[in-house]
C-alpha cells in the first residue's frame, strides 16, 4: 500500500509539473530569426541570426527552432538540414532561466531573388520530458540578394555602343544650369568656374563642369518574356543582370537612365520600373531589379512599345535587353524602327549555343541587334 | 584495441550510455539486496551485514563501466567476473556471506549476458532502456515470487523493501529521462556543431527534478498518516461496493474503523497519532530544510559548472566556421517590486499613492491620459471622465512632488 500511494504521489506531482509547464513553459519567450544583412549580393556570406530569450524563472530543458529557408540561401554547415523544395533547418538551443542564446548560421546567398522565412516554430517539453509544447513564431525579416554583376568586360560590346551613340549626338555647348560634376583644373579652364567650396576641401583647384545641351536620356527596357518553350530562366536572370550591371555603368559615367520591365514584382505584383531617370540610389533599383519573380508570368512587351517607346517623342536612346526574339516582339521593334525611333536590341546569348548566335533576323532590325555573350547553359 | 577518437556529440552519448549501463546494473544489485533482506529473515545463520550487501555495489558498477569501453566482448566478460571474483575472495571469510554471493554473482550473470546482446554497437548507435525496464521488472518479479512463497506469520520489516522499490522507481525515471531526451529530441540534431555539451548538461539537470520530486513524495509519504487514509480509502471502496451489492452491512473486518464507531475512542485514536505527528513534523521540516540546503548546493555548483565562475555573463560555448553560439544571462526581475522608493516616504508616498492609485483606476474607466500631461492636466482628464474626483488631492499632491 505504501508503494501504491507512492505512486499516487508521484503521479499527483508530474501532474502538477506538466499543468504548469503546458501553461507556462511557452511564456515570456522571445524568438527571433532573422538575417544580419537587408541587402546582399550574390555569393556574399550573411549570417541567419537565431536568438532565443527566456524571460522567466522556469528553464526550458531545449528549445528546437525550425524554420525553412528558400533552397537560394546555402547553408555553409549543412548538417540539421534537409533539402525539399526548401531547406529545412532545425537546432537545439539551451534555455535556461534568464539566458539568451544566440546562434549565428552562416549562409551563402547564391542567387538574386527576395527571401524571407517561411514558418518558423519553436518546440520544447517540461522537465519530465512527458508532454511536447510548441508554437508559431511570426518573422518579417527579409533579405534581398542583388543581381549578379558582370565585369565591364562582359558588357564591352554594349558600352561601346551606346557611348559612341551618346558621343555623336552630344554638342559642344554646355548647360551652365546642369551640373555634370566636378573635376581638376585644367589651365584653358575660365576662372568663374572654380568650385571654391571644393577647391579648398580637396586643397587642388577644383572647377565645375557643365552637362552638355543636348544630354541624351537612355532608357533602358527588360523584356522577361520566355525565350524558349521550356520556360528556362537562365538567360532571363542574365538580362536581368545585364541590365542591373549596364545601369551600373551608366550611373558611375554620369548618365541617366530610366528603366522598364515586364517583370512582375514578387510581393506587389506589379511590373518593375523607374520612369524617372534620375541618378538615384543605385540600390534601390538593384532592389526593384532583384524583386522581380520570373515565376510570375510577364506582362506582354508590346504594351510596354507601345506605351513607352512609340508615344515617346524625345530623341532618347532605347536599349531592350530581349533573350526573347519571337515573331511578335520582332515586329513591335520593327514598327518602332519604322517610326524612326533609335533603339538597340541587345540579345543575350550562351557563349555555346551556336543556334542563337548565328540567329538571322529582318533586314531592318539587323543592324540595331547586338548580342551579348554571356556564360553558362540552361 | 582500436584507438577511436570520439568527438564532443559521440562522448556525451557515450557518457549518457555509461549512465543507463549504471542504472541497469544498480536496479540488478537492487534485486539482489532484496533477495538478500529475505534470506536474511528466512536462511538460518545468513547474518550479512548491511554494509556487504551494500558493497555489492562496486563490483556491478565497475563491471558496468567497463562494457562500454571499446574493448572485444570477450575481455569485457572476463574482466567483469574478475570484478565479482575478487569482491568474493575478499569476503570469502565470512562464511555466511556465500548465499549472499551467490545471489549477487547469478543475477549479475543474467545482467552481463543481458548487456552483451542488447548493447548497441556502434558509439553513434541510440540509447535503449530496455535494459532498465528489464531489471526492474526481474526485480518487482522477484520481490513478488518471494514474498508469495515466504508469506507466513513471521515478522518482516519490509521498510527496506519499500526503499529498494523506491530507489527502482528512482534509477528508471533518471533513466528514463535521459532515454526521452535522447531518442525523442537529440538524437536528430547531429550536428558537430551545436553546443553539445551544454544541451546534454542543460537535460542532465532536469534529473535533479526528478530527485527533488521523489523526496517530496518520500517526504509527503512519510509525513502523512496514509495508514488512516488507506483505512478510510478501504472503508469507502467497502461501503460503494456494499451499496452496489445492496448489502446493509458494511465489512469492516481488520479495519481500525470500528473505533470511530464512538466519540470516545475517536479521542484516544486522534492522541495516540498526535504526538508522532509532532515528531515527525520536527523532523521533517528538519530534513526537508537540509534536503533544500543541498538541493541548492548542488544546484549551484551546477551552474558554477556552466561558467558563472566570477559572475561571467556572457560565454560562447559553440564556434566553428559555420556556426557560433553565444549564451548570454539576461536581467532578472526583483521577485518585489521596491515599489515604496518610487513614491518616496511617508506623507509623500501616502500621497502619491493615492494620486497615482485614482489616476489608474480613472485610465481603466477609459480616461485618456497622455505621460506628458501635468498634474493639473491629468485631474481634468480625469474630473471630465465623471468617475474619479481628484479634487484637493491634486493640490497636495503638487506639494509633495514638487516641493
Amino acid at each position: 500500500m505504501t508503494i501504491l500511494v507512492f505512486l499516487i504521489i508521484i503521479g499527483i506531482l508530474v501532474s502538477i509539473e506538466l499543468a504548469f509547464y503546458t501553461k507556462k513553459g511557452l511564456s515570456k519567450l522571445d524568438v527571433d530569426v532573422h538575417f544580419s544583412q537587408k541587402i546582399a549580393n550574390p555569393g556574399d556570406t550573411i549570417e541567419v541570426v537565431e536568438i532565443a530569450q527566456n524571460n522567466k524563472r522556469i528553464p526550458l530543458p531545449f528549445l528546437i527552432l525550425k524554420f525553412e529557408t528558400p533552397v537560394a540561401i546555402e547553408f555553409n554547415d549543412m548538417t540539421n538540414v534537409a533539402l525539399t523544395d526548401n531547406f529545412y533547418r532545425e537546432d537545439m538551443l539551451t534555455m535556461g532561466a534568464y539566458t539568451r542564446h544566440t546562434r549565428r548560421i552562416k549562409v551563402t546567398c547564391t542567387k538574386r531573388g527576395y527571401y524571407t522565412f517561411t514558418r518558423i516554430t519553436v518546440s520544447s517539453a517540461d522537465l519530465l520530458l512527458v508532454q511536447k509544447l510548441g508554437m508559431t513564431v511570426p518573422s518579417d525579416s527579409s533579405v534581398t540578394v542583388l543581381p549578379e554583376r558582370l565585369s565591364i568586360d562582359e558588357l564591352h560590346t554594349l558600352m561601346v555602343v551606346t557611348f559612341s551613340d551618346i558621343q555623336s549626338r552630344r554638342t559642344l555647348l554646355t548647360d551652365p544650369f546642369s551640373l555634370a560634376g566636378i573635376r581638376e583644373y585644367q589651365p584653358w579652364d575660365p576662372m568663374r568656374q572654380v568650385n571654391w567650396m571644393a577647391s579648398a576641401r580637396t586643397g587642388d583647384l577644383m572647377v565645375n563642369q557643365n552637362d552638355s545641351t543636348n544630354n541624351r536620356r537612355i532608357n533602358l527596357f527588360i523584356n522577361l518574356e520566355p525565350y524558349n518553350t521550356k520556360n528556362s530562366n537562365g538567360l532571363l536572370e542574365k538580362t536581368i543582370s545585364i541590365a542591373y550591371s549596364f545601369m551600373l555603368e551608366l550611373y558611375e559615367q554620369g548618365i541617366s537612365v530610366a528603366f522598364y520591365s515586364n517583370g512582375l514584382d514578387v510581393l506587389t505584383s506589379l511590373p518593375v520600373a523607374d520612369k524617372t531617370a534620375e541618378i538615384s540610389s543605385m540600390e534601390q533599383r538593384g532592389i526593384d531589379l532583384a524583386r522581380i519573380d520570373l515565376t510570375k508570368e510577364a506582362l506582354p512587351f508590346f504594351s510596354l512599345i507601345d506605351e513607352y517607346i512609340l508615344s515617346d517623342v524625345s530623341d532618347s536612346l532605347n536599349v531592350i535587353i530581349s533573350a526573347n526574339c519571337d515573331d511578335r516582339f520582332r515586329a513591335g521593334l520593327e514598327t518602332a524602327l519604322q517610326q524612326g525611333k533609335n533603339l538597340i536590341w541587345v540579345l543575350p546569348c550562351y557563349k555555346g549555343d551556336m543556334s542563337r548566335k548565328n540567329m538571322t533576323v529582318e533586314a531592318t532590325i539587323a543592324p540595331h541587334l547586338k548580342k551579348l555573350e554571356v556564360n553558362g547553359h540552361d | 584495441m582500436t584507438d577511436v577518437k570520439l568527438n564532443e556529440r559521440e562522448n556525451n552519448l557515450l557518457f549518457d550510455k555509461s549512465i543507463i549501463e549504471i542504472c541497469t546494473s544498480l536496479l540488478f544489485f537492487l534485486t539482489t539486496f532484496a533477495i538478500c533482506t529475505y534470506a536474511d529473515v528466512y536462511v538460518p545463520n545468513y547474518e550479512v551485514p548491511y554494509w556487504i550487501m551494500m558493497s555489492g555495489a562496486i563490483p556491478v558498477v565497475l563491471s558496468a563501466l567497463v562494457r562500454q569501453l571499446n574493448i572485444p566482448s570477450f575481455f569485457k566478460v572476463i574482466a567483469s567476473f574478475a570484478f565479482f571474483v575478487i569482491y568474493s575472495i575478499v569476503f570469502y571469510p565470512y562464511f555466511n556471506v556465500t548465499i549472499h554471493l551467490f545471489v549477487l554473482v547469478i543475477l549479475d550473470i543474467l545482467n552481463i549476458v543481458y548487456a552483451m546482446l542488447s548493447i548497441a554497437k556502434p558509439i553513434s548507435g541510440r540509447i535503449k532502456i530496455n535494459g532498465v525496464l528489464f531489471a526492474v521488472l526481474t526485480n518487482f518479479l522477484v520481490k513478488f515470487a518471494l514474498t508469495y512463497l515466504m508469506y507466513d506469520d513471521r515478522e518482516i520489516d519490509t521498510t527496506g523493501l519499500v526503499i529498494n522499490v523506491f530507489l527502482a522507481f528512482f534509477i528508471y525515471f533518471v533513466a528514463r529521462q535521459i532515454n526521452e531526451f535522447e531518442v525523442g529530441y537529440y538524437h536528430s540534431m547531429r550536428s558537430s556543431v551545436l553546443p553539445v555539451k551544454e544541451v546534454s548538461k542543460q537535460n542532465r539537470k532536469t534529473i535533479v527534478v526528478v530527485t527533488i520530486g521523489f523526496a517530496v513524495a518520500i517526504f509527503c509519504l512519510w509525513m502523512l498518516p496514509w495508514k488512516f487514509i488507506t483505512n478510510w480509502l478501504t472503508y469507502l471502496i467497502r461501503l460503494v461496493m456494499s451499496k452496489l451489492l445492496k448489502q446493509d452491512d458494511v465489512i469492516t473486518d481488520d479495519l481500525d474503523l470500528n473505533l470511530m464507531e464512538t466519540g470516545e475512542e475517536m479521542i484516544v485514536e486522534e492522541e495516540a497519532v498526535s504526538n508522532p505527528w509532532v515528531y515527525r513534523f520536527i523532523w521533517g521540516t528538519f530534513g526537508i530544510s537540509i534536503a533544500a540546503i543541498f538541493t541548492i548546493l548542488i544546484v549551484r555548483a551546477i551552474m558554477n559548472e556552466f561558467g558563472d565562475k566570477n559572475n561571467i555573463r556572457r560565454q560562447v560555448v559553440g564556434s566553428s566556421d559555420a556556426v557560433t553560439d553565444v549564451i548570454e544571462r539576461v536581467d532578472r526581475k526583483p521577485f518585489l517590486r521596491r515599489s515604496a522608493n518610487v513614491f518616496g516616504t511617508g506623507y509623500e508616498m501616502k500621497i502619491r499613492k493615492k494620486f497615482y492609485k485614482k489616476v489608474r483606476k480613472a485610465i481603466s474607466h477609459g480616461a485618456e491620459i497622455k505621460s506628458s500631461y501635468t498634474a493639473k492636466e491629468i485631474t481634468s482628464a480625469v474630473d471630465n471622465l465623471g468617475k474619479e474626483q481628484l479634487g484637493d488631492l491634486t493640490k497636495e499632491y503638487e506639494k509633495v512632488r514638487y516641493k
